[in-house]
This record gives C-alpha cells, structure tokens and sequence, in this order.
C-alpha cells in the first residue's frame, strides 16, 4: 500500500562541514623533486630528437616516473631496446636533408623573390605611358620563301638572309588604337605558339624578330613606347621560353622507355648531345640576324638556354650584350634594350653588378649629348618637349637603377654618384635614391640632399626627390653629425613650397624623420610648421586624409610613449584638426595606441587628456551604428578604464567612474566594467583595512555599493544585470552592508519577476531564457546560505519573495523549473538549517544567533520547508495532467 | 623497301685517318635476291667559274677539272637474298687520300665545292629497279700549328687616300677602332671594337661584312670571285661620338673553312667595316682574315 | 582526442585545470610565476572551470595546447561555453563545471548528485576560489581555486592556485601549484581507480 507521507516530519540531517571532508593528503616536492612543469635546466638532456645515439645510453628512469622527459616520439622510443644500443646514424639518413638548395638555384634565381619584380610595374607604365593617337603596325602578313630563277650569288644570300627577310614585304600598315594594338599583339602572341605547335620554328623565330624590329621605331607615338615595350617584350619572352623548354625536352633520355626528364638544376654536362646541337643552331642562327636590335633582343630572349650549351658564362654574355647596346643608336631604344638585359639578369644573375653598372654609365654619358642640336632636333620632331623626353626613359632607367642597386655595396653606390656628378636630371637621382639598400642611401644622406638642391627644375622638381630620400632616411641613420644638418637644409626647401598637396606629402615622411632621428622637441617644431600650414583658411578641411597619416606616422614611430607625446605643445592643436569620419578614426587609433602601452597610466595629463579622446570616440556611436563597432568601441574603452590607475588614492578613482559613467552612457558593456571596477575598490578598501572598517572607509564602500546600486539598472543586458545585483550584494556583505545587501537582492528577485521569458540573440533569434534563469535563482540561494534574514522582517524575509516570484512565474506550463528550484530551496533550507553554516562572513552573524535556537525560530523553520514541499507536491500533481 | 646509310657519329664529322663507319640499313616487305651490293667512298674538290668569267678564261679549262681526293668501293654482299623485314649490313672506311693527294675540309662556295660522300648501290637480281642511296659526312682539318692572335687597329677617315679616290661628298668623320685579332679560330666569336671620334652628319650605321675570295686557276691565269657571306650591323642609328662600340660576330658553320691553297685553287676570307650614311653614301674599309680551325 | 591517443594510450596525458580568472576585473594576468611554468608543449589538455572573462586570456590557453576545454562561469558571456563539458581520458571519465549553480556552493553532497548525474569518475568544479580535493564513494572530486588569487564574494584575499593532472592508465598524478608570495610551492598525490 501507499504510505501516507502527511504525517512524516522532514528534517535536514546535521551536518559539519568542517570536519565531515576527508582532505587528502598531499606531499609537498622541494625545490630539486620532479614536478611535471619544472623548468629545464642547463645541462639535462633535453629530449631525443636532438641525440639519439645519447638517448640510448641515457641512465635508467627514477623511479619516479618523470611524465615529461621520458616523453620520447614514437619513433625513437626503441633506440632504449638494447639491440638497438649500437645504433648510429646510416649515411642515408642525412640525405633528405643535405639535398637543400640546387646549386643551379643560385644562377637562375629562383631562390627568393624579395623585391617586388617587373610584373609589378607593368601595369604602371601601361596606364602611364597612352596614347589617342593611331599607331602604324605591319600587318605581320607571313614572309615568302627566296625568289626564285635568282643567280647563286643570291641564293645564298638568301639562304644566309631569310631571317631578315620580308621586312619590304610587310605589306600594308594597320593603324590602330592603343586598345586594338594590345589585343593585335595579344594575337601575335597566339600565332606565335600555334606556328611554335605546329613545328614551324623559322616562322616563330621570324615573328620574334619582326617583334624586336617594331622596338626599333620611335618616331610615330613616341609618348606610347614604355607600354609598347611592355607588350612586345612578352612576346619575346614567351618565345625564350617555347625555345628553352623545347631544349629541355630533347633532353629528355629514355631508359627502357622510361623518360627521365633533365632535372631543374641541370648543368651543360647533363644535356645530350643532339639537343645542345640544335640549341647552339638557334643561337648561330640569331648571330647571323643582319639587324643589330632584333639580333640583341632576340638572343636576351633565349639566354636562358645559354645554359644547355656551357657553365658559368652568364657573366660574360652579359657585359657583352650590354656593350653591344651601345650600337643602338636612338637613345630611348638603347635604354629599354638595357632594361630588357636588366630584366634578364634579373632571373638569372640577380648579384651581378658589372653590365648594370656599364649600362647607367652608357646612359649617362648618352644623356649628355641630349643638350645638342642634333638631339634637340631629334626630341622635336617628336613633338615632346625635353621634361617630356626625359620622362619617358624613367621605366627604364628605374627598373635598370633598382637591379643595380638591389643588395649593392657602399663601393657601387660610390661609383653610380661619381657618374652623376655634373647631371641636373632628377629623374635619374630619384631612381639612385629608391634604387638603393636605405642604409647606403641614408649613410650619404648630406651628399644626397647637395645633388638634390642642385638638381634642374625642369624634372622632377625637388620635392618628390625629397620625399624618396626621406622615405630611405626615415628607415635608415643618417651620419650622427647631418641628422639635423640634413633635416633643416630640406625642410627650409619644404616650408616655401606652395602646393599643400606636395607639401603634406613631405610633411608625412619628415614627421617619421624627427621621431627616428631627432627628437620630440624636432617633431613638436614640426608639427608647428604643419599647423601653420594648415589653419590658413581652413585648409585641413582638404587634407584629413594626409593629417591622418600624419597622425599614423606619430603614433608607430613615438613606441607608444604618451608621455612625450603629449609633452608636444603642438599634439592636441593638431589632434583638433580633425573632423567627422577622420576624426573618429584617429581618435580610435590613438585610444588603440594608448591601450597596448604596456603596464597602468598614473599620470594625470595623459589620463585626462586620453579621457577626452576616449569621449571623442564614444560620442561617435548614434542610433544608426552598428552592432559590430559599439562592441569594438565598447571594447576600446574597457581596456582605456582598465590601464588607469589612481594609486592609493581610491576616492580619486571613483570620482574617474563617476565621471566616466556620464561620459560612457551609451554603451552597455562600459557600464558593466565600471561596476565591477567600483567593486574592485570596494574589496581593496575592504583589504587595506584588513575587513575592519572605520567611518571614513565604511562611508567610501558605501558609496561605492549605492554607485553600483544606481548603474546597474541602466545596463540592458539582463544576465549581466542579474549576476552584477548578486555580486554588488555580495561585495555589500563583505563590508558589513546589510541594508544594501538587501536592497540589491530585492532588485534581483523584482527583475527575475519581470524577467522575459526570451531574449532576442545576436543573430536576431528568440531564445527561451527559462534554464540560464533556473542557473542564476540556484546561484542566488546559494548566495542566501550566507545572507542572514532581516531583525524586523523576519529570518526568511528574502525567501519568501523568492518563493512567490517562483511559483508566479509564467514558466513554461509543461516545464520541470519550478521542481529544480524549489528542491535545490530544499537543499538550500538544510544548509541553513546547520548550526554552522558552510561559508559566510566573520563579522556578520548568522541566523542562529540572530533569532536563537528558540521555537518559534525553529516551528518557522519547519513551516517554510513544508510549504516548499507541498508547493513540490503541487507543482507534480500539475505535471501529471501532461503524462 | 628502303635503303639507308647510318653514320655512327651523329655530327658526321671526321679527320684524315679517322674510320668512317656505320650500317647499311635494307627494310623490306618480303624477302627478294640481288646480285651484289656496293657501298663507296667519295671525295673530290669541284671548280666552277662565274658566269662573268667563262669565255674569259677558257684558256685554262683544263685546270679546272675537278680533284678527285678519296675514291674506295667496296663489295659488302655477293649476290644472295635479302630477307624480310630489317637487314642491317656494318660497313667500315679509313680516311685517307688517294696516293698521297692531300685531304681538304669540307666547304660548299659559290666557285669551289669540296665534299665528301658515301654511296651504296643494290643490284637487283630480276627486273626490279636498283637501290641507291647518297650521303654525305663531313671532313675537318685539325689545326697543327698553335694559334697566335695577331691584334690589329685602325682609323679610317676621308683622308685616307683610298678612300677619297672612290668616294666623293664624303663628310668630315674619324672612325677608329681595332680587331682582336686578324688569325681567326672559327670556333671562336670574331671580336674588336670601335669608335666613331668624329663626324659631321649623322650616320646611318655601321655594317660588318664577312666575304669569301675564291681563286680558280694557276700560273697561266686565274679567276678571282668575292662574294659576301653575311653582314650584320654593328651599329644601326646615329650613334653618339666618343662611345667605344664592340664588334662582335660568330663565324656561319657550313659556309666558312679554314683559309686553304690548292695547286688549282685558293679560299680566302676578309672582312669590310662599312659606315653608311642617310642617303646611301657609305664608306668601306677592308681586312683580310685568315681563318685557322 | 582518440584520435591523438593511438600511442599515447600506454602513456600518460598532462591535464591543466585552472579557472576563476576574472582577468582583467579582479587580476590583471595569471602571476607571472606560474606563465613561466606554462610552457607550450607540455601539456595536452586545458580544462579551464570557467571565468576567464577575456578573450585573450582563453587565446593564452590556446598558445599551450589546441585542446582546450571551457564551461561557463556567472561572468562570463551568457552561452558562450557550455554548463557542463565531461571528457574522457584513458580510463577516467573526467566532469566539468563551474559549480556556482550548485547549491549550497562546494557541498558534498550536492558534488556528489552531480557526479551521479554525469556519471564521472572525476569531477572538477570551480567557483569558490578556494583549491580542494578528495575522495567521496570512491570517486574523485577537484577544485583547483584561483589561478590569479582573484577575490570571491566570500573572500577577499585568496592564494593563487591550479592543478596538473597527469592522466596515467589507470591512475592520476595530481599536482598542485600555489603561490605564496612570490614562491611556488607543489605538492603531490596519487589517486588510483577503484
């Protein structure tokens, strides 16, 4: 039969929670025992991937197992077998590794690419150097054969001239756009590999040729020869190509049918004989080309197979094409000629200096012939003017300075301004100045700066040479005795320049200048300049983005150090330049700034003056920001609360969350830091004072407590909200605060009345928040266990507010809520119900002593336990109209 | 069914005591009977003269009858039969000169034809037609003497005698320049340099013409032809003065040999430096080479 | 994890159990004393009992080992870790959770249920900033206390602590590292399965 609970008494078992734990016992370790994360010390084998051959030797395990260092990899584990003691590395076991770098890696240079190549500037010239104008191509109609009935005088002229052929019948002449002239020679590129599939190699070489030969003219469109070299080179280099991996396959040797290819890194010796044959027949026939410009480019085209015929003679063949372009007459073909030798010495002799170095030299001494009568004649028939001229060999000398200049010795550089001396061309200065390592550039920093007040006018005019050399000296030491030298020679150039574009350009460079050499004195001067520049007539209001890289340039190079920073009389003059968007911006990189200096910020100016900053991007969030940049700036300013620190002097503090909580009104996630940093000053008041409060200390705590009191109800995260009442209560009990205590719970238990039953997540989705809540009301009676009940209210004054929000809660009607609850109540009651209970404060005393072990005490006691269990009984009769 | 000759050196070049070997190659559908096959060797230097100097010179025809230098014919099969498929028949041949003629390189000119060949020849036993199959193999000279180089500079202008004889108009200019070497290796690049000093018109470029000079003929006359072999440019444009210009050229395989004298015939070699201007005037000095292999 | 366990099953695993960070409320970062024990590579397996509260605190965990276990503490961010995670290693079914909705907190009892309802061999919960550790019917129950000595409701001084489990066949190494001052102090023991 059933048995008839009515009558049963429920009564909480006694417990001690002190003696009832049976702790266990631990053995200390001193400082030499093994413990797992002891650090490693000198001396001791570390493990056995670096010896072996040690490993098996090793002394035996302690016999306290040591988890770390006899932490072997599987593999060398058996070298502890004792078959296994003899054990020495087998030759064959280094090979995988000693197979490194191929020793033909280095000619051809296909180790590291640590400069941007010539692809990178393709695209530059081509937009750079247009046209409008039509430009004149052969139709490239396909050559005849030798004409026949000829006398034999001319057949073998023929014979020996076919490849020079057809340049009278080139037929008629298309004229073409800048657009339509890519898309023709795209399609050249086409018939050139369809002819190269189609075995007809004389076709390809011919087509090859007749590409180089277009190089040769610069009458027509002269403003469009950088980008016609550009399109025609890739043909040519396509061409090198087909013609070094068709060598490459003739290489191929077959071993019982089994092909082995010639390995990447093969040398003259591993090539076969028929295939370095027809490779030394392409080059006799390239020889006797009869032009000397598609005679020179085409062989640089297929240089590269230079190396099937011999080794090591790519220096050679290259100071000798080098020389050869002197014989070029046009100066702006020869220099692109040089380019293109550049470009493949590049891939292939990437150290080697000699041809680069005679190639600027012959351009040097070409320039000086520019000044003549048959020169200016020969500039004016192309309808330029000489800046015009000049201009357009900058490809060129550029790409052929920075070969020169890349991983070049103090020793080139010396030679390279030796050649310059008496030049005025700043085009060439600026690609010295970019060419070369900053080191060496900034070492000669003081000759640089001469050679640029001396350069002409009519080219580049001096800034943008003063901004490359500044680019290198900003990366670079100048000599000790010119970094100031340097800096006031330029800047008295730089301050009387009228174009503010120009001038903001320099101003960005020379900023990173005086913090990498000078000083914040020299930068705070600086900044002047720049201001004064500035406000007439409003000019920042054109130049945010400039003023903003400026800021960057402050902020990398200061090392974050605030203090001189803002020891710059002209910083927050400049830092209210901005506006709008930008403003915003360079606020938020100076709070992110300020964020990642390392350790806490005491100084009042910084801190105040960051504060406004911290204002500026707060003030920033409107209604239409969005959620990803609140949390951002939400972020940015917890960290900022959190770096500062107001020393002993905590009232100083709160005030700063006072103010700071004014300031931050908007943003959830800064109220929740701000009161659990007032918290965090309640628990070290509560510290200094060892737990023993006196008035002053007591009041301060207190106004901690009501700050915490009057901000946590504006935050709208109510998790947070919940958590942030319990835990401010909490700090109230541990300074002996028990009306406040109080009155935050009473907050709590009045929001999980009103609490939703969803929440809306990120993703815009309803969430039930019926178990997060179920987690907090446990949390919160286990918080109880260590709150007294009130002297007029009675001891279960808060329970039983929590036990009427419980039960009129609208949980789920087929939910098991309200039983978890009421059964962990249970649990809570006989926790209470103890003579000691298990946790609570010192200086707070408990139920038990409050009312006594009196009757009435007790009868209520076990009134409240019974009412949880018929409220238990209740909630299960409801539950089983549902099963 | 086919008949080839296959060389065992794949470049098919050989000196004077060199064996020149190989295998006869006979594919055939079916087997079939023959009466012999014949495999010679053949070598001779054959003159021919410009259509300009016949009728001149026909005095001295008779020296031009060709020089036979190497003729051997050997009997590799009696008759028998040739069986189906694949026969391959090794043949061998020692290099060397008829009675003590002397050998000479392989060299196609205009005027002199020196070269060398082998000829198989199959005899059909019944009415079939017979095989024949022609090859020719290459013959160098190995250099017995060492090569010295002989440097030589130079400096043309219209005050050269010369040159003022022919040309007329010529512009003021100064061209100067040297050649590595006048004893050539042909193996070897051909190389010197060059500087236009001064010239007072621009100039349209600078040539280098590479010519033979083939003599036909002995005592009693001769018959001198120079034709060109190549010319490639040196320098194309108007080049700036002062600027040294390196001449740079590789000697064309096939028509070149080392310069070489017969009883009845002589190969020569020289090279022009031609500086040509916009209008077609042009100026042209000459320089003999010796090629040496 | 079973699948990196293929040789180790005949070794052992270096389990750290840590929590109750409250960086960078209550302690700005764990005590520099213990990050120099902390080395990558050593340890296997993170259990973290919860109240990290920062990113950058789990992303340092994740610097020592990519396995790496949180549960939710009160303040961290609502369903970002869950309540309770259980793993098993060798023969130890191993239960986390961070302990605050346990009522009375830290109750033997209360410990006990729960380990009932996970059905673990080893508990380790958080939450009382205090380290703790014993045997209750044969099974093992762990509080490894506050890595950063942060203060609790209860108690506003605390001894920064965590704990080491050296996961073994059959048996745990449990190592345990104060910070008293400045001095690292370890003890040991051995729990063995029953």
């Amino acid at each position: 039969g059933m048995i008839n609970t009515d009558n049963l008494q429920w009564l909480p078992l006694p417990r001690n929670y002190t003696t009832e734990l049976k702790q266990l016992h631990f053995t200390p370790i001193k400082d030499k025992d093994y413990h797992p994360l002891q650090p490693q010390k000198p001396g001791e084998a570390k493990n056995s991937f670096d010896s072996p051959v040690k490993a098996a030797s090793a002394k035996p395990a302690p016999a306290f197992v040591d988890p770390l260092t006899s932490f072997l990899d599987p593999l060398s584990e058996h070298l502890d077998h004792p078959l296994m003691s003899d054990y020495e590395p087998t030759p064959l076991a280094g090979l995988g590794r000693a197979a490194s770098v191929p020793p033909g890696a280095a000619i051809l240079g296909s180790v590291e690419e640590d400069v941007p190549g010539w692809e990178s500037k393709k695209a530059g010239i081509w937009s750079k150097y247009t046209t409008n104008e039509s430009i004149s191509v052969p139709s490239f109609v396909s050559g005849v054969g030798p004409k026949p009935g000829s006398a034999p005088v001319d057949r073998v002229k023929n014979r020996l001239e076919q490849l020079d052929q057809d340049e009278e019948d080139d037929g008629e002449m298309l004229q073409l756009t800048q657009k339509e002239y890519q898309r023709h020679i795209e399609k050249k590129r086409d018939e050139l590999i369809k002819a190269w599939d189609k075995e007809k190699r004389v076709k390809a070489l011919k087509t090859a040729i007749k590409c180089a030969k277009l190089l040769g003219e610069t009458e027509k469109v002269t403003m469009f020869y950088p980008s016609k070299f550009v399109l025609i080179t890739e043909i040519l280099d396509t061409f090198g190509e087909l013609v070094f991996d068709r060598i490459k396959k003739r290489s191929t040797i077959y071993d019982d049918d089994i092909a082995i290819p010639l390995k990447d890194n093969f040398r003259a010796e591993d090539v076969a004989d028929h295939a370095k044959e027809t490779c030394k027949n392409w080059f006799f026939k390239i020889a006797s080309i009869r032009e000397l410009l598609p005679r020179i480019y085409v062989e640089m085209a297929i240089i590269h197979s230079y190396r099937f015929i011999e080794n090591d003679t790519f220096p050679k063949i290259f100071n000798r094409l080098a020389r050869m372009i002197r014989g070029i007459g046009d100066p702006l073909v020869a220099q692109y000629a040089r380019c293109y030798l550049a470009r493949k010495g590049r891939e292939i002799v990437r150290l080697q200096k000699d041809f680069l170095l005679t190639s600027y030299e012959d351009y040097m001494f070409t320039e000086k012939t520019f000044g003549s009568e048959k020169m200016l004649a020969h500039i004016e028939s192309r309808k330029l003017d000489g800046k015009q001229y000049l201009d357009l060999f900058c490809p060129a000398l550029d790409w052929t300075l920075e070969c020169l200049g890349y991983k070049a010795d103090a020793k080139i550089l010396d030679s390279v301004l030796k050649t310059y001396a008496d030049c005025t061309n700043g085009f060439v200065l600026q690609a010295i100045i970019t060419a070369f390592p900053p080191a060496l550039v900034a070492r000669n920093g003081i000759e640089f700066v001469k050679l640029i007040k001396k350069a002409s006018d009519d080219t580049t005019g001096k800034l943008p040479l003063y901004r490359a050399l500044g680019v290198s000296l900003a990366e670079s030491k100048p000599k000790e005795e010119h970094k100031i030298k340097i800096f006031n020679k330029i800047w008295t150039d730089v301050t009387k320049e009228t174009s503010l574009t120009k001038y903001m350009d320099l101003a960005e460079v020379f900023v990173g200048y005086t913090l990498a050499h000078l000083s914040f004195k020299h930068t705070d001067g600086l900044l002047k300049d720049i201001l004064e520049h500035m406000k007439e007539e409003k000019h920042y209001f054109d130049y945010q983005k400039q003023l903003q890289a400026i800021m960057q340039k402050i902020l990398s190079h200061s090392k974050a150090d605030f203090n001189s920073i803002f020891s710059m009389k002209n910083f927050l003059p400049f830092l209210d330049l901005f506006r709008g968007e930008t403003q915003t911006e360079v606020n938020k990189s100076l709070l992110t700034t300020f964020n990642k200096t390392a350790g806490s910020t005491s100084d009042s100016i910084i801190i105040n003056t960051m504060f406004t900053v911290a204002k500026t991007v707060h003030d920033s969030i409107t209604a239409l920001s969005f959620d990803d940049d609140k949390r951002e700036i939400s972020q940015l300013l917890c960290t900022f609360i959190q770096k500062l620190d107001f020393g002993k002097d905590l009232e100083k503090h709160l005030n700063f969350y006072v103010e700071a909580r004014r300031a931050f009104i908007n943003l959830d996630g800064v109220k929740v830091e701000l009161v659990k940093g007032v918290c965090h000053l309640a628990v070290r008041t509560n510290i200094i004072v060892k737990g023993k409060h006196n008035k002053q200390s007591s009041a301060f705590v207190r106004a901690c407590i009501a700050y915490c009191f009057i901000t946590i109800p504006s935050i709208e995260l109510l998790f947070e909200r919940l958590y942030l009442f319990t835990f401010a209560a909490g700090i109230s009990m541990m300074n002996q605060s028990i009306p406040q205590a109080e009155s935050l719970l009473k907050s709590a238990v009045q929001l999980v009345q009103e609490f939703p039953k969803n929440i809306e997540e990120r993703d815009g989705k309803a969430t039930s928040t019926a178990a997060d809540l179920v987690l907090y009301l446990k949390y919160f009676l286990s918080f109880l266990v260590s709150v007294p009940g009130h002297p007029d209210n009675g001891p279960f004054y808060l329970l039983k507010g929590f036990k009427t929000v419980v039960k009129e809660y609208d949980w789920e009607a087929k939910g098991t809520q309200r039983i978890t609850i009421y059964t962990s109540t249970l649990q809570f009651l006989a926790a209470l119900y103890q003579k000691k209970q298990p946790y609570g404060w010192d200086k707070i005393e408990s139920n038990l002593i409050l009312f006594g072990n009196t009757i009435s005490y007790l009868n209520s006691f076990h009134e409240e336990i019974n009412q949880f269990l018929t409220l238990l009984k209740e909630e299960f009769t409801r539950l089983m109209e549902y099963a | 069914m086919s008949l080839d000759i296959i060389l065992k050196r794949i470049d098919r070049i050989y000196k004077p005591g060199d064996k020149v070997s190989g295998n006869l190659v006979i594919q055939s559908k079916g087997s079939f009977a023959h009466s012999g096959i014949t495999i010679q060797m053949a070598g001779s230097v054959t003159l021919q003269l410009s259509a300009k100097s016949v009728g001149l010179f026909e005095a001295f025809y008779n020296s031009l009858k060709p020089i036979q230098m190497v003729d051997y014919t050997t009997t590799i099969e009696k008759s028998g039969n040739i069986k189906d498929g694949q026969t391959e028949i090794p043949f061998e041949f020692e290099l060397k000169g008829l009675d003590g003629q002397e050998l000479y390189e392989t060299y196609h000119g205009v005027y002199v034809n020196i070269a060398y060949s082998l000829k198989a020849d199959l005899i059909r036993k019944f009415i079939g037609k017979n095989l024949t199959k022609t090859v020719e193999f290459l013959v160098e000279l190995p250099n017995t003497t060492k090569f010295t180089p002989s440097p030589e500079s130079f400096s043309i202008s219209p005050e050269d005698l010369e040159l003022t004889k022919k040309v007329k108009g010529i512009p003021e200019f100064e061209l100067v320049g040297n050649l590595a070497s006048n004893r050539c290796l042909m193996s070897e690049p051909f190389e010197g340099n060059l500087v236009l000093k001064t010239c007072a018109e621009p100039i349209k470029c600078i040539e280098l013409q590479l010519i033979r000079v083939e003599t036909c003929g002995c005592a009693d006359g001769w018959a001198k032809e120079a034709t060109e072999i190549q010319n490639i440019q040196v320098a194309d444009g108007d080049i700036p003065t002062g600027l040294e210009v390196p001449i740079y050229m590789l000697f064309p395989r096939l028509f070149t040999c080392p310069t070489t004298q017969g009883r009845t015939f002589k190969i020569d070699f020289e090279v022009n430096i031609v500086l040509m201007f916009p209008d077609g005037r042009l100026v042209s000095k000459k320089f003999p080479i010796t090629l040496l292999r | 994890f079973r699948v990196a366990g293929v040789f180790r099953s005949t070794r052992m695993v270096l389990v750290l159990v840590i929590g109750d960070l409250h960086i960078p409320h209550r302690a700005h970062d764990i005590p520099s004393e213990f990050k120099k024990l902390l080395l990558p590579g050593k340890i296997e397996q993170v259990f973290v009992t919860g109240n990290l509260c920062s990113r950058e605190t789990y992303d340092y965990f994740r610097t020592l080992t990519s396995e790496v276990t949180v549960v939710s503490g009160e303040f961290d961010e609502v369903r970002k870790y869950p309540e309770t995670k259980v793993t098993t290693i060798m023969d130890f079914k191993i239960g986390l959770t961070h302990g605050h909705q346990v009522v009375p907190w830290g109750d033997k009892d209360a410990l006990a249920i729960l380990q009932r309802q996970l059905d673990v061999d080893v508990l380790i919960t958080g939450h009382t900033h205090e380290f703790n550790a014993y045997e209750h019917n044969g099974k093992f129950f762990l509080n490894p206390g506050s890595a950063t000595g942060a203060y609790s409701a209860l108690n506003p001084e605390v001894v920064p602590s965590f704990v080491l489990m050296d996961v073994q066949k059959s048996s745990i190494g449990f190592y345990v590292y104060h910070l008293r001052d400045t001095d690292v102090k370890v003890t040991r023991m051995f729990y063995r399965k029953k």
